[in-house]
């Protein structure tokens, strides 16, 4: 079958997930249909020959998923009233949108057709990437070297967005896990601890790896990121906060986030004084195929998974101490 | 062409569910899907038939690539976007704690 039927199928069953998603009233279900929308993109990924967006569209989609449930689980609100929408301003909603999808039918048609793209600036990415940057994954190299400068940008909107949750949630958070730590006995059973001490540091050992070979095969400091907040929070699971903490001491890890973000501004700093520009790639290429190549790529990427790691593993964990009874005052 | 449609057709969705829904939730969750169109739709224009993705391995001849750049634009976006939803939960969550609803309409009423 060519891609564009495959494609057709997905998008259809990716469409009617979603409307799934909005029109059923638990809110627990409407989540998981979300997570099937989400896996539909990463599939169609994969047929448009994107493995790198497959992998960490994957791996984010699991992660939102574990936020989102683990936030609006098991509170009484979740059933909607149904009584009291509103069907005229949903109507003229609907009509309005049916509208604007007709008028788009023209603009649409304005693009180049599915599967002739212009390829102008990406065709001189493609004839010299290899060459200018020594990465032979081509996606890295555009990320980490032509347009370093963007995803600087892109960063500082990603520390923003989870320091502003972190400070949302972090005081009140830290005094709850104290005191469930006290209360309870945490963990789980032996077995479970048991198969965690073996598998966490396999888990870590695979995000290192996708992390450190990010120039090389699909994957980069973006997914391996997510990879190794998934090891940290294996353990959390398996062994409870109290040991967590003790085991990871968390302001640190608070520090390390920060820490990373400053580093990568300052390879790129770097990158004036040495290379004449900001984010120049100064460091040696290498060979083609190395592990030990590409020049800056390879640090920047071990500086955006450990930024990556550590955020996300930060608001799970300011996430699992928040606990609050029906009407408690803020 | 058509596939272009059934992606606009599933922002529009989300759309939708950004105007009509009155849950918190499942605004977050709207705000989600129009992401994913989004992000899918850059890769489609970026595709070209007949061709490999954007890695090249060692002893292989290179094959024509399909597009590299909305690939490494759309990489971020998806982090982007987790980071995002990481944030609006949070603040559903603050709401929630306070006016103990998740309805926009109520909050809207208490806050006078």
């Amino acid at each position: 079958m060519p891609v564009e039927t495959w494609l057709i199928f997905i998008l259809s069953f990716m469409i009617i997930a979603s409307i799934a998603a909005l029109e059923i009233k638990d809110i627990l279900s409407s989540i998981v249909a979300i997570g099937v929308v989400g896996l539909g993109v990463s599939i169609a990924f994969l047929f448009l020959q994107a493995p790198d967006l497959a992998i960490v569209q994957f791996l984010f989609e699991i992660f939102a998923l574990i936020i989102l449930v683990r936030a609006f689980l098991r509170k009484d609100y979740h059933k909607e009233d149904p009584a009291k929408i509103n069907k005229i301003l949903t109507g003229i909603t609907v009509v309005t949108l049916i509208s604007i999808f007709l008028y788009s039918v023209p603009a649409l048609n304005h693009l180049p057709p599915f599967g002739k793209p212009l390829m102008t600036t990406s065709q001189y990415y493609i004839d010299n990437s290899a060459k200018d940057t020594g990465a032979a994954n081509f996606v890295a190299s555009i990320i980490l070297d032509y347009r370093a400068y963007d995803t600087l940008g892109e960063l500082t909107v990603l520390f923003t967005a989870i320091l502003g949750a972190l400070t949302i949630l972090r005081i009140k958070s830290q005094r709850n896990i104290i005191e469930t730590a006290k209360k309870k006995k945490d963990g789980m059973t032996v077995i479970v601890k048991t198969v965690t001490r073996v598998s966490c540091w396999m888990i870590l050992l695979y995000g290192i790896y996708i992390i450190l070979h990010g120039h090389l095969t699909p994957g980069g400091g973006f997914g391996g990121g997510v990879i190794l907040a998934l090891a940290f929070l294996n353990v959390m699971l398996a062994y409870g906060k109290k040991f967590t903490a003790n085991w990871l001491n968390i302001n640190f890890l608070y520090d390390v986030e920060a820490a990373s973000a400053t580093l990568f501004l300052l390879v790129g700093i770097l990158g004036i004084s040495i290379g004449g520009a900001f984010f120049a790639n100064y460091l040696s290429k290498g060979e083609l195929f190395h592990l030990i190549s590409s020049g800056t790529i390879l640090p920047l990427n071990i500086l955006i998974g450990i930024k990556v790691a550590m955020s996300l593993f930060l608001v799970v964990w300011v996430l699992a101490g928040l606990r609050f009874e029906k009407g408690e005052e803020v | 062409m058509i596939v272009y449609l059934l992606c606009f057709a599933l922002f529009l969705v989300g759309l939708y569910g950004v105007l009509t829904k009155r849950n918190l939730v499942k605004i977050i969750l709207s705000l989600g899907i129009m992401g994913y169109a989004a992000n899918l739709f850059l890769i489609l224009v970026g595709y070209r038939n007949e061709s490999q993705y954007p890695i090249i391995a060692e002893g292989v001849k290179q094959a024509p690539m399909v597009d590299p750049l909305p690939q490494a634009l759309v990489l971020t976006s998806i982090v982007i976007e987790l980071g995002t939803t990481a944030l609006l939960v949070v603040l559903a969550l603050r709401l929630f704690e306070k006016y103990n609803t998740f309805d926009i309409t109520k909050i809207r009423r208490l806050s006078g």
